[in-house]
Order: C-alpha cells, then sequence, then structure tokens
C-alpha cells in the first residue's frame, strides 16, 4: 500500500521529492501531529529538512504502533527502515533524534543503531545513545501498569542485541587509552556510570524479572495476584536470557553463561529463540564457544553441527536484509570454530557440515592436524577471527597515559592456545597408534623422534585428555557425563603397547525401520485399491 | 577424588557444604555486590579447611568471589587467588583451573606466586609429574601455602595414580615413585597398597596395577542404539 506507493514515485531525485512534498505535508499531516510543540518552533527547519518520505515513514511507524497492529510494524521496521537508509543515509546519520522525537518516541533507537552500524561513532554520540536507552528501559521497567505498547519480536531481540553491541563497542573504544584525545579522556572519566558493566548486567537481570518466565514469588499462604506479562515485557525478559549468555561470554565467565540458559531448551523446534533467526544463530553460537573454551569439545562439535546445518537448510529463505549478512557471517565464524574443535576431538560429523567445511576450511585443517609451531599459528588465527569481541569490566587507568591497552581479545587467546597446544597430543599419537595393534615403546619413540621418557608423559597426557565430559540429553547444559573422546585406547605393560580400536557396529536398525514404513505404505496403497475395485467393478457392470 | 568414568558431574547442583545464606548470595544480583567479597572469602577459607573428601569443593562460588575481583580490582587479594588456583590443581583434570584464569584480569597473572601456580598448573595438565614435586620443592613460600588446603598432597597423588592406573598395566617402581612425588619407602609402599597395587612377585622392581576397563585395551564394538522416537512411525501403524 502505502511503501509500495513511495517506493515507485520516490526513486527519483530526493531534493525534489522533499521539496514537492513538503508543501503538501504542510497542508495534511503537520497541524494535528505537532499543533502544539512550542519547541517545534525552533525544530521546524530541521523537519523541514527531512525528505518527506522518511517523515512519512515516521508518522506511519508511530500511527502503527498506536493502532498495535505488529504486523505492520514488523513490515515497516524491517524493510522500509532499510530501503529508507540505503536511499538517503548511507553516507550521514539519520536526522537527529530531537527532530524524530518530535514525530515518535521509540524512532531513537533507530538512529543510534544506524550511527554505530554504518558510521563512526563520536564520543558524545556514545554517551547519548547511552542515555536513551536508559530512558527506553525506564519507561519499560518503572512504567505503573505495564506498558502499553507491542513491537515486533524482530525489534525487540534487536533492540537487547544493540545494546549489548554497543556496551561491547563501548568498552573495547575505551581500552586503549594511548590513542585518546585529554578532552576524551576527561569526558570518559566525567562520566564512569554509562555503559557500565554492572548497571548493563542490571538492565538484563531487571528485564527477566519484570517478564517471569518462571514465577518470581513462591510465597505459599498469601494471594499471589499473578498478572500475566504482554507480549512486550516476555519477549524481552526471553531475549534478556540470551544477552546474559552473551556478556557472560564477553566476560570470560562460561559456567555462568550457560547457567543463564537453564530455563531454556536447546533444540526443541518450537523454542520461542527460534521466531527470530538473529536471536537462534546467536545462542547456539555462544553456547558452542562456552563448550568450546570449557574444555568440552564433543558438545560444542554438536551445537555447532546443529546450528549450521539450521542455517544451510534455511539459507533460501533468508530475507535480504542486514540480518542475512549477520547470519553468514556468524555461519562463517561457526565454521572456523568447528574446524578447531573436530582439530582437538576426531570426531564423525554430518556429511553436508563435512563437505561444508572443507571447503572452507580444508588447508586449515590440514595444518592444524600437524600439530607443530605452524598449526598452533592457524588455531590462534582461526580462533582470533571467531571467537567474540571480549571485553574488560573496568575502566583503564585513565591517569596513566602509559598504562597498556587491556586487551582481553589476546589473554583469552593464549590460554586456550595453551590448552590447545595440551590437547594436540591426542590427534598426533592417535595418527600413529592406529596403525597397530601392539608396538614397543622405543619403536613409537623412534617415529615421534622423542626420548622414550617423554614418550612416557605423552602417553600419560593422551589418557587424561581423551576424556571429557559430555551433555545427557535431559540435563541442564552445564551438566554430562565424563565419557571418552577419542575411539582409540591403550594400555602399557612394561615396554610395550597394547592398541585397541572401539568399532561401530553394524546399524541393522535402521534399515528394518525404513523397510517396513515402506512395507506399510505398499499395503496401504494396496488395501485403497482393493476397496476401490470392486465399485468399480460395479460401474462397470451397472453400466 | 575418584574418576572413574561415566561419574555424571554435577557443576551446575549445589554442593553439600554450601549454606543457604550462600547460595542465595550466588544465585541472587547480591553476587554483584562488593561487600560480600569478605563472606565468600571466609567461605573459600572453610572450603580449604574442611577434610571432608567430596564435599569441600564449590567451584561457582569460588567463581563469585573471581568475579567480584574481576569487577572490582581494588578488593583483589592475591592470597585467596591462590587458594582458590590451588583448589583448581586437585580438580585436574576438570576444566576447573582455566575457568578460573579466564576471569582474572590480565595484570594479575604476572604475580610471582600466581604465575607459580599457573607454571604447576602446566606441569600437571602435560604429565610432567616428577618435575611438578620439584617446581614445588623449590618454591617453599607458594608450598605453605597450598598445602594448608587440606587434603592438597594427597589429593594431587590420588590424582596422579588414577591417570597411572589408567594408562599403565604394569609400571617400574621407580618411575612411579617419582611421579608420586614420593621420597620415602614408607609412605609409597603405605599408599599403593590403599590404591589395590601390588609390587611383582619375581621382579621387585614392577608394580602390577589392576586390570580394568580403561587400561586393559579391549576392543570395544559400539553397537546402535535405537530411540523411541525412530520407532513411533512403526508402532503407530501396527494399530
Amino acid at each position: 500500500m502505502y511503501h509500495d506507493h513511495f517506493d515507485e514515485d520516490f526513486a527519483g531525485d530526493i531534493d525534489v521529492v522533499a521539496n514537492t512534498y513538503a508543501t503538501m505535508e504542510d497542508d495534511i499531516e503537520e497541524g494535528e501531529v505537532i499543533e502544539d510543540e512550542i519547541a517545534m518552533q525552533n525544530a521546524k527547519a530541521g523537519v523541514d529538512a527531512i525528505p518527506e518520505a522518511v517523515r512519512n515513514f515516521v508518522l506511519n511507524l508511530q500511527r502503527c504502533i498506536r493502532n498495535k497492529s505488529t504486523s505492520d510494524i514488523s513490515n515497516m521496521y524491517d524493510g522500509q527502515f532499510n530501503r529508507l537508509t540505503e536511499k538517503f543515509y548511507t553516507k550521514k546519520p539519520w536526522p537527529k533524534p530531537i527532530y524524530i522525537e518530535t514525530l515518535t518516541n521509540e524512532g531513537n533507537e533507530l538512529y543510534y543503531r544506524h550511527i554505530y552500524s554504518l558510521l563512526q561513532p563520536t564520543i558524545d554520540v556514545r554517551f547519548n545513545s547511552y542515555q536513551n536507552y536508559c530512558l527506553l528501559f525506564n519507561l519499560i521497567l518503572n512504567a505503573q501498569t505495564p506498558l502499553d505498547l507491542e513491537l515486533p519480536n524482530q525489534w525487540l531481540w534487536d533492540i537487547i542485541d544493540e545494546f549489548i553491541y554497543q556496551y561491547q563497542a563501548f568498552c573495547n573504544y575505551r581500552s586503549n587509552i594511548s590513542k585518546k584525545s585529554p578532552e576524551e579522556i576527561e569526558s570518559l572519566k566525567s562520566h564512569p556510570d554509562v555503559w557500565n558493566t554492572c548497571s548493563v548486567l542490571n538492565v538484563l537481570y531487571s528485564l527477566i524479572h519484570n517478564a517471569g518466565p518462571k514465577k518470581v514469588s513462591t510465597d505459599e499462604d498469601g494471594t499471589i495476584e499473578i498478572r500475566q506479562p504482554t507480549n512486550l515485557y516476555k519477549m524481552l525478559g526471553y531475549f534478556s536470557h540470551v544477552g546474559l549468555l552473551r556478556v557472560h561470554c564477553l566476560l570470560g565467565d562460561y559456567t555462568l553463561a550457560l547457567q543463564a540458559l537453564e530455563n531454556i531448551e536447546l533444540g526443541n523446534p518450537r523454542a520461542l529463540y527460534t521466531r527470530v533467526t538473529a536471536c537462534h544463530v546467536t545462542v547456539y553460537y555462544y553456547v558452542g564457544f562456552a563448550y568450546q573454551m570449557m574444555r568440552r569439545y564433543a558438545d560444542a562439535i554438536r551445537i555447532f553441527v546443529q546450528i549450521l546445518t539450521f542455517i544451510l537448510r534455511t539459507r533460501q529463505f533468508h530475507p535480504r536484509s542486514y540480518q542475512f549478512d549477520s547470519v553468514n557471517k556468524k555461519g562463517d565464524q561457526m565454521y572456523a570454530l568447528l574446524a578447531i574443535c573436530v582439530s582437538l576431538s576426531p570426531a564423525r560429523i554430518d556429511e553436508h557440515i563435512h563437505i561444508h567445511l572443507r571447503e572452507k576450511y580444508g588447508d586449515h585443517q590440514h595444518k592444524m592436524q600437524r600439530g607443530d609451531k605452524e598449526a598452533l599459528d592457524v588455531f590462534k588465527e582461526l580462533f582470533l577471527y571467531a571467537c567474540p569481541k571480549f571485553v574488560c569490566p573496568c575502566e583503564p587507568n585513565y591517569d596513566d597515559p602509559k598504562a597498556p591497552a587491556q586487551e582481553p581479545q589476546k589473554y583469552q587467546a593464549n590460554i586456550f592456545l595453551k590448552e590447545v597446544q595440551l590437547q594436540l597430543v591426542v590427534p598426533t599419537l592417535r595418527s600413529f597408534l592406529k596403525l597397530y595393534t601392539a608396538m614397543s615403546l622405543d619403536k613409537l619413540s623412534n617415529f615421534l623422534e622423542m626420548d622414550e621418557s617423554d614418550l612416557r608423559t605423552q602417553l600419560l597426557m593422551y589418557k587424561q585428555r581423551s576424556r571429557q565430559v559430555k551433555w545427557i540429553p535431559g540435563s541442564s547444559l552445564l551438566d554430562g557425563e565424563i565419557s571418552p573422546a577419542t575411539d582409540l585406547d591403550f594400555g602399557i605393560q612394561q615396554n610395550m603397547i597394547y592398541i585397541a580400536e572401539s568399532k561401530i557396529g553394524r546399524r541393522y536398525a535402521d534399515w528394518f525401520i525404513r523397510n517396513s514404513t515402506k512395507f506399510q505404505d505398499m499395503v496401504n496403497t494396496l488395501e485403497v485399491k482393493q476397496r476401490a475395485a470392486p465399485t468399480n467393478a460395479e460401474t462397470t457392470a451397472a453400466a | 577424588m575418584s574418576q572413574e568414568i561415566n561419574t555424571p558431574t554435577n557443576s551446575s547442583k549445589r554442593p553439600d557444604c554450601r549454606s543457604d545464606e550462600i547460595h542465595t548470595l550466588i544465585n541472587t544480583l547480591e553476587r554483584y555486590n562488593g561487600n560480600n567479597v569478605p563472606k565468600l572469602e571466609s567461605y573459600l577459607e572453610q572450603q580449604c579447611q574442611s577434610s571432608e573428601e567430596s564435599n569441600n569443593y564449590d567451584l561457582q562460588a569460588n567463581l563469585a568471589l573471581l568475579k567480584l575481583y574481576q569487577f572490582n580490582p581494588k578488593l583483589f587479594n592475591e592470597k585467596y587467588v591462590v587458594k582458590i588456583l590451588g583448589k583448581a590443581l586437585m580438580a585436574i583434570p576438570g576444566p576447573d583451573f582455566n575457568l578460573y584464569l579466564y576471569m582474572l584480569n590480565e595484570q594479575f597473572t604476572s604475580i610471582s606466586d600466581i604465575s607459580s601456580v599457573i607454571e604447576l598448573k602446566d606441569l600437571l595438565e602435560s604429565a610432567h609429574y616428577t618435575r611438578f614435586w620439584e617446581v614445588l620443592k623449590e618454591n617453599p613460600g607458594l608450598k605453605s601455602q597450598l598445602e594448608s588446603i587440606v587434603g592438597f598432597v594427597k589429593n594431587i597423588q590420588v590424582m596422579i595414580a588414577c591417570n597411572i592406573a589408567t594408562t599403565y598395566q604394569t609400571i617400574y617402581v621407580t618411575e612411579a615413585k617419582s611421579y608420586l612425588g614420593f621420597e620415602d619407602d614408607e609412605g609409597f609402599t603405605g599408599f599403593i597398597s590403599k590404591e589395590g597395587w601390588s609390587v611383582d612377585k619375581s621382579d621387585q622392581g614392577l608394580i602390577n596395577l589392576p586390570l580394568h576397563k580403561q587400561n586393559e585395551a579391549k576392543t570395544v564394538v559400539i553397537s546402535e542404539q535405537i530411540r523411541f522416537a525412530q520407532l513411533t512411525k512403526v508402532i503407530a501403524s501396527s494399530h
């Protein structure tokens, strides 16, 4: 309807469009919406400078929000906003929120988001954006009665997602003070509360508290008035769980990260997170990453394969939007993480994913398995490409300009790489042991070009490393049982190593199940035909 | 500290030694309140003093304490971090040590005692057991700090013994002794008999370890398991 109309008509020159329609606008809309605004007098010039199509968009958006027609909002939010941005604002920010504000309240968030995504934000913008989020969340959280507002899930997810992204961007920005001007440092120093880690966590916890996916008050005899949260609160709270998962990962607290998902069941195809693709992907990315850091490679592989299969399958359905790109980017990163995990803990994975993995990171995998110095470099390269952008929760020492920059990225990578170094013994030894059922220690030490006592150490290490905690279906994400992670086991008797490989027995069940289903189908078809046959005979007879 | 295969690990469950007060503390927003540092520190102290084998370790409470240090570097107390890391050494082969390490601020890891504990961890994890005991001995200050944790040495020995038992069917006495860090024969003999190991009758320099699933190297055939969900269609059509 409306958007079709401007899509066709407004394809031309921006200026022309703005001029022609601005006059029309004066007569119809302006009067009723901004009549009472005195401040508007000043802002009028600013508003006039806004291209007409954009102004209409904002007004329309406001109308939809008032009418609570979620599908319309989501249409406008997802499609039109991006189209307008492409057309008018690729190089410059959206009009100042103050002008938009005279038209609508909720548009502000979009303004800052746009700046972050396309333009280099200045420090003031960062501060203002934070203020804006505070206002928005205060409005939502402190309302006496629940806010009468409905927004599409996609937008709600993006609000949380962007909120955390901006927190992370701010932390990265302040982490290196040696390149900042004195004014910048001064204003950072005077605003310690802005994008403070505790406040960010507080917002997420409060949103969860307000949504109450589980009952908050368990007073047994008292009568509790249970107010059903509206969709807005419910979804914001839900997405905040995912937000916590992400923030805790960024801070390096992987246990707490997985704990944040305690109430969310992974792998359920109807779970709420599947409603927003970006959220779905985010959940799996961070869960998989946390597992990887907790040395639970088998679990990480399982998680990554699940989501990558999902991305592969739904590839053609993704709308062509900014979401598509970010999903693809995350997917690529997860292939890199998967390559790391598979190199550390060899495992058989789904065929399709395996093909894609080989296509993308075949060379890398080959190098990683060699286990030498170069292999570590490849691990490092992939890790740094695929890991989240970690943050330091506290401010750097502003008074010491020579203080070393905070580099959480490097720190986490170093710990992980040390871990890799220890773990690499498994694939290396495995490739040699696999060839024999029994061999003497000195023979193996010749192969590996190391002396015997070193080899004994390595074999001990292999044993310790070839066991992993694995998740059991139905338990919480953190739980699991210790189980062997390789298919190869051995025992040492004096100077001999006896090696045994576990084999996978032939699979009969699948064949029988498939064929009995097929047979059943055949019987069904025959029965239907048989039932149909007499009637056919009768009709022929009657004729 | 048994490391039997297939024992479920319930790191999300509440250990018995955790009091209600601590439990509420770490499960509410209170865990971000810097004023709670002393409570968590004394709880850690209590974990280090208790001699109950299985129930004197609380990963989550210790993580909560490190988180408070992470958020408030001014409250940082090296002594307790060393204790936490010492506890984590005892939890090897679990990943606990790294989980703690990921949460320390980078500058803390260069403090001498902490970097020494990290070195010890690397030695233990790379199975350089003999070297582990040597380094510990070279560092008397750290040694006394770690040994103030009840059961420290014994736990590490049991852990090493466990790993030896999964790797070897027979092992030389000298080797085992240096791995386990025993200097006197008496303690060593006592220890191995407790573990159920026996000195070979024909060769006094050799120890026989009991055979079990992990060190006997028998080929296992993994047979397929059918989930009920796979059968739903077949059962449904069987009237």
